[in-house]
């Protein structure tokens, strides 16, 4: 033991085998550099016309109201001519349901258009980037001015961003509350410095939400923060469109002032100039000439930067571009694939069923509660009664009268007999009502009908099943 | 005999200040965490109110007299976001604790 004991000797570690102190790379600021043409266009429409719709929303009247209102405070959701109760909550459901779907049949046709386009941390991102580029300047010039030295200029040009994005940002957390709380009384209470305690709070977390996620973490939320991102690839097959650099024209690259020579010397270069504009463009920093990665958010900055490039040095568009990964292995792209199929199939059926069934929705709605104090009571003349809690629902925009009757395989009879009870337009009535059946008849406990309908409108009816309790002898 | 230098054990180690990765790790594991949590609490904040009215709620505590609907939806939001961070943070503790090779770190 002693002798083996004597021949250990220390190994040196070998410093390629330590392990780093952390795998993850510290962030390093992204500069954006501008870019034009035609993805950049789409762009900009997309992000006019969401923050559009968005900011102005809210200030749209429809029959002496707010268009678009989900007010909260009223339990009642507001969305132009439709009106929805927390009993109409399936729709809001069945609407969710129908937007996830939808994003899985165009991920799957054409990529992440959602996150280039749609989806509002990008739209956010735009605004507050185009924000910086005017009080900082371009690409070069913001990474000068964060490399120089603290002075006045650069104080000046940081406080004019800094006074811009949190102006905006609260504009939008404002507009945000707008959605829930009618926008038109919150303007008067902000001029009078009255805003409610909770919407003051809204607006300023949701201020400091676009903020922070907008204006300082950018594509960080892309990159580290957004589930969508790690799971999109799971809609993703060979024939989804994808953007791509064309290695077999690219490479071999190199830096060139005009398009590479098809014969004699140079001949064989690829047609990439090794420029780096497409690096330079991209919002989340990746190089698109390393494939398809995760952090690509699809919004074709390096498609238009790259087209640009190859007009420069005269050779044809397209390097990197929108293809599919059949496309590029030389084999034909099929759009219509089952993957599709099933997607387009569930997607149909769901808008024709939401639909029909938006349309068939009686604006009339009807919850009966049983007394709990008693199960049942017989009365003086030899009857079983029971009582119940009509919560008569009118969610039509008109007053209506509504009959009550009730049915079932006993002889019922309802107390007050002949029930007429107003409700007026989005209001709940509470009415009270006492069933009553021989006492003791074999039927014994039965389950009744009640139906409630409109006395102007035949149509407007509604049926509820409750249970009518009784002895049995 | 010689001896082979002891390997610190981790509380040792620990440095007082951490390393800008090492904070980089933190500050997107904790991003993963609010940004995932803040999705479910949405979904989860809209199904719940669907089937409790916050008038139910006020009336069963009397302190929260001074709230309004708005209120019981605000803290209703918050309380989920709290549930699920704490169900998200627990599940990526568990995760990043489990050795490869089937064991558990200690």
């Amino acid at each position: 033991m002693s002798a083996a004991a004597s021949t250990v000797t220390e190994i040196p570690l070998d410093p390629k085998l330590t392990p780093p102190e952390s795998y993850y790379q510290a962030h390093q600021k992204l500069y954006p550099r501008e870019v034009h043409g035609r993805f950049a266009t789409l762009r900009v429409l997309s992000v006019w016309l969401l923050l559009g719709l968005y900011y102005l929303l809210p200030w749209v009247n429809l029959h002496g109201r707010q268009a678009v209102l989900f007010d909260l405070r009223a339990r009642k959701f507001y969305i132009f001519a439709l009106e929805m109760w927390p009993q109409d909550f399936i729709f809001l459901t069945w609407l969710l349901i129908i937007a996830a779907l939808a994003l899985f049949f165009f991920t799957a046709l054409a990529g992440r258009l959602w996150c280039a386009y749609a989806c509002p941390q990008t739209v956010w991102t735009e605004v507050f980037l185009w924000l910086e580029r005017l009080t900082e300047g371009n690409r070069r010039a913001r990474i000068k001015l964060d490399a120089a030295p603290w002075s006045r200029s650069k104080f000046a040009r940081k406080s004019a961003k800094q006074l811009l994005w949190v102006a905006f940002a609260l504009w939008t957390g404002f507009t945000f509350v707008g959605f829930f709380s009618a926008i038109r009384p919150l303007v008067a209470s902000v001029t009078h410095l009255a805003l409610g305690p909770w919407e003051t709070f809204w607006s300023l977390f949701y201020a400091f939400a676009t903020y922070g996620n907008a204006g300082l973490l950018r594509e960080q939320v892309c990159k580290y923060m957004c589930p969508y991102a790690r799971f999109q690839s799971a809609m993703f097959d060979k024939d989804t469109l994808i953007i791509t650099y064309d290695a077999e024209r690219g490479e071999p690259r190199g830096a060139r002032r005009h398009a590479a020579p098809r014969a004699g010397a140079g001949a064989g270069a690829g047609d990439c100039i090794d420029c780096t504009w497409c690096v330079q463009v991209c919002p989340t920093g990746i190089d698109i000439r390393r494939g398809l990665q995760y952090e690509c958010i699809a919004c074709a900055a390096c498609i238009d930067a790259c087209d640009q490039v190859m007009d420069r040095v005269g050779s044809p568009r397209g390097l990197i571009r929108f293809t599919t990964q059949h496309a590029l292995d030389h084999r034909t792209t099929r759009v219509i694939r089952p993957r599709m199929l099933v997607y387009a199939g569930i997607l149909s059926a769901l808008c024709v069923g939401f639909v029909v069934a938006l349309l068939l929705r009686t604006p009339l709605g009807l919850d009966v509660i049983r007394d709990r104090n008693s199960l049942f009571r017989l009365t003086d003349d030899g009857s079983v009664e029971n009582v119940y809690t009509l919560k008569i629902l009118n969610k039509s925009e008109l007053a209506h009268r509504f009959d009550v009757a009730v049915n079932g395989p006993g002889t019922l009879t309802l107390d007050p007999a002949l029930a007429h009870f107003a409700v007026g337009p989005g209001e709940v009535y509470p009415a009270i009502v006492r069933v009553r059946r021989a006492a003791y008849d074999p039927l014994g406990s039965e389950t009744i009908r009640f139906q409630v309908t409109a006395h102007d409108d035949a149509n407007l009816s509604v049926t509820h099943v409750a249970r009518f309790l009784a002895p049995t002898r | 005999m010689p001896t082979l230098p002891r390997e610190p054990v981790p509380s040792e180690s620990a440095p007082l200040k951490l390393a800008p990765r090492e904070l980089a790790r933190r500050a997107r594991a904790l991003g993963a965490i609010g940004w995932s949590s803040f999705l479910a609490a949405c979904v989860g904040c809209m199904f719940f109110f669907e089937f409790i009215a916050p008038d139910e709620l006020l009336n069963s505590i009397p302190e929260a007299d001074h709230f309004d609907r708005l209120g019981v939806y605000t803290l209703g939001f918050f309380g989920l976001w709290c549930l699920s961070a704490l169900s998200a943070a627990l599940a990526l503790y568990i995760f990043e604790h489990v050795d490869p090779q089937g064991g558990t770190e200690p």
